[in-house]
C-alpha cells in the first residue's frame, strides 16, 4: 500500500513534467532541425529540417489534447506559499504597518534544475579557462576528425587579432561543449528534482554522459601530447566534441529519448482505464 | 495510561482509512486540484466506485468538487479542502504513532498468549 501511495504521489506531483510528447519530444525535434544548419544547406536537408521544425509544433499541439483526453488534468500546487500579513514595527503615528510576509519562491523542480545548472556553468567555465586551449581548424571531410591541425592556442592573444573574427571553428567547438554541459546539468537536475528515483535513472545516465562529453571537449588540451598525437579515447570521441552538428544532433536525440521514456513511464504508471462491469 | 495499538487502530478515521479513499486523498494532497479522469486513472477505480467515494469524501467535507465547461463538456475538478488536508495530516500522524506503539507493545497478561505448539 505504501508503495502504491508513493507512486500516486509521484505521478500526481510530476504529471505535467512526465508529458514527454508535449515538451521534450518537440524540443528535441526543433534541436534536430537546427542540427544541420551549420554544415548541411542543400535543398534536401532544408526540406527535412523544415519538416522536423513544423512537426515539432504539430506534435506539441496534438500531445496536449491527447494527454488531456486520455489521462485528465492536474493543477500543480502554487510555488508561492500563502501570503500572510505581518506587522512591521516602525515608529509611525499611524501605528504598525502591515507588510506582506515571505518571498516568492521558485517551484522545487525549478530550484533543483537551476542549482546544478548554475554549478555546471561555474565549473565548466573554470575548466575551459584553465585547460590548455586548442585551435581546431575545420576539415573538408565531415567524418575526419581535425586532430592533425590542432595546435596550442591562446585565445586572448590570437583570437581578437585573427583576420577571421569571430573565429568560427573555435566558437562552434565551444558552443557544442556548452550545449552538452547545459543539457547534461538540466537532465541531472530533473533526476534530482524527481527524487532521484531508480525509475527515472535514464535522466541520470543521459545527464552524466552529456557532462562527460562536455568535460572531454573542454579538456582536450590535456590529451594532446608533445609528439602531436592525442590519447586514444579522445581520438575516438573527437568528432563528437569538435563538430558542432554532432552535439546538436546528440542533444536533440537525447531530448527525444527522454521525452519518449517519460511518456512510456506515464502510460505504465497510470495503467489502462478500468471499465465498468456489465 | 496510553491507548493500546488495538484501541488506536479502532480510533482511526474510517473515512480516510479506506484504501480507495486514501488513494484519492493522497493524490489530491500532491496537487492543487485534479479532474475526475485523472483520479480514475491514478486510482484504478471504476467510474461508479470513484463517484461513490468522492460523494462520501464531499459529505465529510474533506474534498471540494467543482464543475466547469470545457469545449461543451462538463469537467469535474476535485480539490482537497483545508479540513481534508488537516485530517490527512492527522491520519498519517496517527498511523506513525500506531506503528511506534505496535513495535513497543507487550502482552500484559501472559495467560492470554497461546503457547507455541
Amino acid at each position: 500500500m505504501t508503495r502504491k501511495l508513493d507512486r500516486i504521489r509521484f505521478v500526481t506531483r510530476h504529471f505535467n513534467d512526465l508529458q514527454g510528447l508535449r515538451y521534450w519530444v518537440p524540443l528535441g525535434l526543433i534541436t534536430l532541425s537546427l542540427g544541420g544548419a551549420v554544415y548541411f544547406d542543400n535543398p534536401g536537408f532544408l526540406v527535412l529540417r523544415s519538416a522536423l521544425f513544423l512537426g515539432a509544433f504539430v506534435v506539441a499541439a496534438r500531445a496536449r489534447r491527447y494527454y488531456r483526453d486520455t489521462f485528465g488534468e492536474v493543477e500543480i500546487q502554487p510555488a508561492r506559499p500563502a501570503r500572510q500579513l505581518q506587522t512591521l514595527s516602525i515608529y509611525s503615528p499611524a501605528g504598525p504597518t502591515p507588510r506582506i510576509g515571505g518571498f516568492q519562491r521558485l517551484s522545487p523542480m525549478t530550484e533543483s534544475v537551476l542549482i546544478p545548472l548554475g554549478l555546471t556553468v561555474i565549473l565548466f567555465a573554470f575548466l575551459q579557462a584553465t585547460s590548455p586551449a586548442m585551435t581546431i581548424v575545420e576539415d573538408e571531410s565531415l567524418l575526419q576528425a581535425p586532430w592533425t591541425t590542432m595546435t596550442v592556442f591562446s585565445f586572448a592573444e590570437e583570437g581578437v587579432r585573427s583576420p577571421q573574427w569571430p573565429p568560427n571553428s573555435t566558437f562552434k567547438v565551444a558552443g557544442g561543449q556548452w550545449l552538452y554541459a547545459l543539457l547534461g546539468a538540466c537532465f541531472l537536475g530533473i533526476w534530482l528534482g524527481r527524487g532521484g528515483r531508480f525509475s527515472q535513472s535514464y535522466y541520470l545516465l543521459l545527464g552524466l554522459s552529456l557532462l562527460a562529453l562536455s568535460v572531454l571537449g573542454a579538456s582536450l588540451g590535456y590529451f594532446y601530447r608533445s609528439t602531436g598525437e592525442i590519447a586514444r579515447i579522445a581520438d575516438f570521441l573527437l568528432p563528437a566534441v569538435t563538430h558542432l552538428w554532432i552535439p546538436v544532433l546528440v542533444c536533440g536525440g537525447a531530448m527525444i529519448v527522454a521525452g519518449l521514456l517519460d511518456h512510456r513511464q506515464l502510460q505504465w504508471l497510470l495503467g489502462p482505464a478500468v471499465e465498468e462491469a456489465p | 495510561m496510553s491507548a493500546t495499538p488495538f484501541e488506536q487502530l479502532a480510533n482511526l478515521d474510517r473515512t480516510v482509512h479506506d484504501p480507495a479513499r486514501l488513494a484519492i486523498l493522497t493524490a489530491l494532497s500532491a496537487c492543487e486540484r485534479a479532474d475526475f479522469l485523472f483520479l480514475l486513472r491514478i486510482t484504478g477505480l471504476t467510474k461508479g466506485n470513484l463517484s461513490s467515494h468522492l460523494s462520501k469524501l464531499e459529505e465529510a467535507e474533506l474534498v471540494v468538487i467543482e464543475k466547469r465547461f470545457v469545449e461543451k463538456k462538463t469537467q469535474t475538478l476535485v480539490r482537497l479542502s483545508d479540513a481534508g488536508r488537516r485530517t490527512l495530516e492527522g491520519y498519517w500522524k496517527a498511523m506513525a504513532e500506531l506503528r511506534a506503539s505496535a513495535a513497543r507493545w507487550q502482552p500484559q497478561n501472559a495467560a492470554l498468549v497461546p503457547s507455541p505448539g
